[in-house]
Order: C-alpha cells, then structure tokens, then sequence
C-alpha cells in the first residue's frame, strides 16, 4: 500500500455488492471504482449539509403563526 | 444562523395524519409496554430532534461505543446512553417485532425492535456516572432497572400534553424563531433553579458577546425541596420583565429527567441545546454534578476532549456577590478580601423563602423574591 492510501474495512457482503456492480459494468481497476462511489456519496453529502436545514413556506408560516400565539413573535 | 443540528440533521420522528390514525390503530393489537418518566421524557426528546441524530433507543453497538468511548459508531460524540429497559420474562417480543410504548396508560409510541440485549451496569454506572455507589441517584436509578435492553427505531403517536405546553418550543420551532429575532449567535442556559443573582451575572455577561439568550429550565422530576416548576418559571418571567432586554432573551422548557452524570451530562445538555440551534453554551462550576461524584469544574474539562461537538463552551467560575465591587464577581477578576465576599447560596435562599422571608438584595431581586414568596407553596414537598 503506498504511504498516502489507508485501508478501510467494509462488510463483505458490501465489497461484493460492489463487486458484483464494476463486474456488471466492466470495470477493472476495483479500487478506482470504490473511490469514485465514496466520491460521489461525499459530494452529495455534503452538498446536503451545506444547504443546512430548510422548511417548506407553508411549515414556515404555520410555525410563526404558533410563535406569535405564544407571545415569542410580535 | 443557527447552528446546524448534530449530526447534520434534525430528527423527526412524529407522526401525523393518516400515517399516525393507522399506526395508533395497529398499536392496539401490538405487545405493549409501559414506560417511566425518564424513558417518555428520552422518547418525546428523540422524536422532535433535541437528541439528533437519534432516531430511536440504542441499539447494542452505539450503546457499547457510548459508554466507552463516548461516542455513536458513527463517531459523532454522545455521552449519555438512551436506553429502553425490558422485562424479557414478561414479554413475549422478538427483534424485527413491532412494541407499542404506553405512559401513564395511554400508548404514545411505536419501537420498531431491532436488538435486545444484555448489559454490564457495573460497567455503566463506572463510566457514566464515575461512582458505582448506590447513593448516587443516577446509579441507585440503573440498579432499579432490569438486565436487558431493546434498541430500535421510534415513531411518536401521542404525547403526554401538562400546564406548561405553552412554554414548550420543538428545535424546530426555535430554529426559526431565532432566524426571524435575526440573532445569528445564541447562548444556551439550562437550569433547575429559580433565577438569583449569580445566573443573572452569568447570562447577561455571556449575552454581552453574542446575540441572543435561550433561558432552557429543565421540568420534569424534582427532588424534595425543590422549587416547582411553575415557580421557576414565573420568577424568569419576573426577571426578563424587569431586568433583561426585550428582544434579547427566549424562556422556554425542556422536558428531561436529570442523571446527574456531571461531565458527561454537561456535553448531553450542550447536544440538546445545539439541536435547538444554539451556538454557545453556558458550564458553571459543578454542572449536573451531584454531592462531591465530580471535581467543581470537571464538566469544563471535559468539553477539550471533543474539539468537534458543534457548540462552543463558556465555561464560568464560582461567582459571589463582592460589598467593594458593589456586584456579583469571582475570583479571578476581584482582587478583595474574603470577608467582603457573599456566597450566593441556594441553600440560603430557599431557608429564607421558606421562613416567608426576601432573600438578601445581593442574592436575588426584590421582584424575583415577591414573585416566589406569592406562592402558597413554592417548593416540592
């Protein structure tokens, strides 16, 4: 293993659906594959928790509406 | 902004509409279970998001990484296990089943259960509360338990609706409430006493440095001679009148049961209020400490070991109340003698209000203590 990769233990019953996949698709190089699937989940990931949390107007509306009845909105 | 919940995401795990008209429907012919204050107090938390990312009681494998390392398994920092006691001898419930959760009768919750398991209190009580010793409440509670746990994911039917509804704000709901007061920075305040003059000293002098004020009181189960709940409450009320800045401060409740797990418990009570959106949290001398379990400022040490928990600590000193300062101090910042020192004692308070008297000026204000004392009956007996 080169000094700037780690190993990380996974369920085998993970590492096979995954190999079962790039098998599926044609892929070679496993671990390549593997990297790019943590890729894209740590984008998407993040990419949610940046958008912090979000109500809908609605939800938003009916909540003021309970903060002004309570006296903690004017 | 707020600050974001823990975990990343706010937990909801009530149900409403037809998805809760049928869930209630298939609990009535579910094994059930009824369930104690602590545990409704712990399922109605994990419903509304106060303990994100919870999503249900724990399961062996955080429970384990919990009492150990003070963490989920997935790393994020937890230090107090949320559990669900079971009689295994009176219940006929495998993993995979489905249990309504009762209180007080009335069934407030489905457990989807996931794992029942076993576990070492010796282990438990030594790591949480650091004393195995059944004089402390929290260990002499675990021993009252029996010897197995059920993990699983929760859905909320029903809750348990008391006198202080009014007071009581989802995270959700102080999540926009703080958004719309436009504070960006808030700091958190959990008490369950009646407000003298040393709190007063340590809100408003964290309140100098961010924008807004989260006054959380704890309600649930007190001990004898305790203030009551409505007391407290109405005596913030008094004070935010008279002595706070209108827009500046939001009183509300949380409903949990005290474990009087000191260091562990002040990060549990910094977790809730980063879930309510705060940014800050207020750790005074002792916190959730109990008799001499814990060093006076242990619950402030504690919060170096998890640099990543979301919320940043202010810790505070023991305060008093300095004659040649002509305020509320402590020892770092007044250079007096000691004779000039008033300790602000809740001991000293209470026996005061207790012989129908005003507590001294430099304890509490006069318009608190009237407050109190217009009670008939203050304290819990």
């Amino acid at each position: 293993m080169a000094s700037n990769e780690i190993s990380v233990p996974i369920p085998k019953s993970l590492y096979n659906r995954i190999l079962k996949v790039s098998e599926e698709l044609g892929i070679n190089d496993i671990n390549e594959f593997i990297a790019d699937l943590i890729r894209d989940s740590l984008n998407r990931v993040e990419g949610e928790l940046s958008k912090g949390v979000k109500y809908s107007e609605e939800e938003i509306e009916e909540i003021r509406n309970r903060l002004k009845s309570l006296g903690y909105l004017e | 902004m707020p600050s974001k919940p823990h975990g990343g995401k706010l937990i909801n795990r009530v149900l409403t509409g037809k998805r809760r008209e049928y869930t209630i429907r298939e609990a009535g012919e579910l094994e059930s279970i009824d369930i104690d204050e602590q545990e409704y107090r712990d399922l109605e938390n994990i419903a509304y998001g106060i303990y994100s990312p919870l999503t249900g009681f724990m399961n062996r494998e955080d429970f384990e990484n919990v009492i150990s390392n003070m963490r989920l398994v997935s790393d994020i920092p937890w230090t107090i296990p949320i559990t669900l006691d079971i009689d295994v001898n009176t219940l006929a419930i495998r993993e995979g089943d489905d249990l309504a959760l009762k209180y007080k009768g009335k069934i407030v919750a489905i457990l989807h259960v996931e794992e029942i398991y076993k576990y070492d209190k010796k282990k438990y009580a030594k790591n949480v509360f650091k004393t195995d010793d059944l004089n402390h409440p929290g260990v002499k509670k675990l021993y009252n338990y029996h010897n197995y746990l059920v993990g699983g994911d929760i859905e909320l039917v029903n809750r348990v609706i008391d006198e202080y509804d009014k007071y009581f704000l989802t995270p959700k709901e102080t999540r926009i409430l703080f958004i719309e007061k436009g504070w960006k920075t808030i700091v958190g305040f959990q008490t369950r006493n009646a407000p003298h003059l040393g709190h007063e000293y340590v809100q408003k002098t964290a309140l100098t440095f961010v924008d807004g004020l989260f006054i959380n009181p704890v309600i649930g189960r007190k001990k004898k001679g305790d203030f009551r709940d409505e007391v407290i409450l109405a005596a913030y009320n008094t004070l935010i009148k008279n002595y706070y800045p209108r827009n500046s401060v939001v009183l509300s409740i949380v409903r949990y049961e005290m474990r009087y797990a000191g260091p562990r418990e002040a990060i549990h009570h910094a977790i809730m209020r980063k879930n309510f959106g705060c940014t800050h949290f207020i750790i005074g001398r002792d916190h959730a400490g109990v008799g001499n379990y814990y060093g006076p400022y242990e619950a402030q040490e504690i919060f170096f070991e998890f640099p990543d928990l979301g919320i940043t600590p202010l810790f505070f000193r023991e305060f008093f109340y300095c004659r040649k300062c002509g305020g509320v101090s402590n020892d770092k910042i007044c250079p007096h003698e000691k004779s000039e020192r008033v300790y602000i004692s809740g001991t000293k308070i209470r026996e005061s209000i207790k012989k129908g008297l005003k507590p001294p000026i430099e304890m509490m204000r006069p318009e608190v203590a009237d407050t109190i004392l217009s009670f008939e009956k203050p304290f819990i007996e």
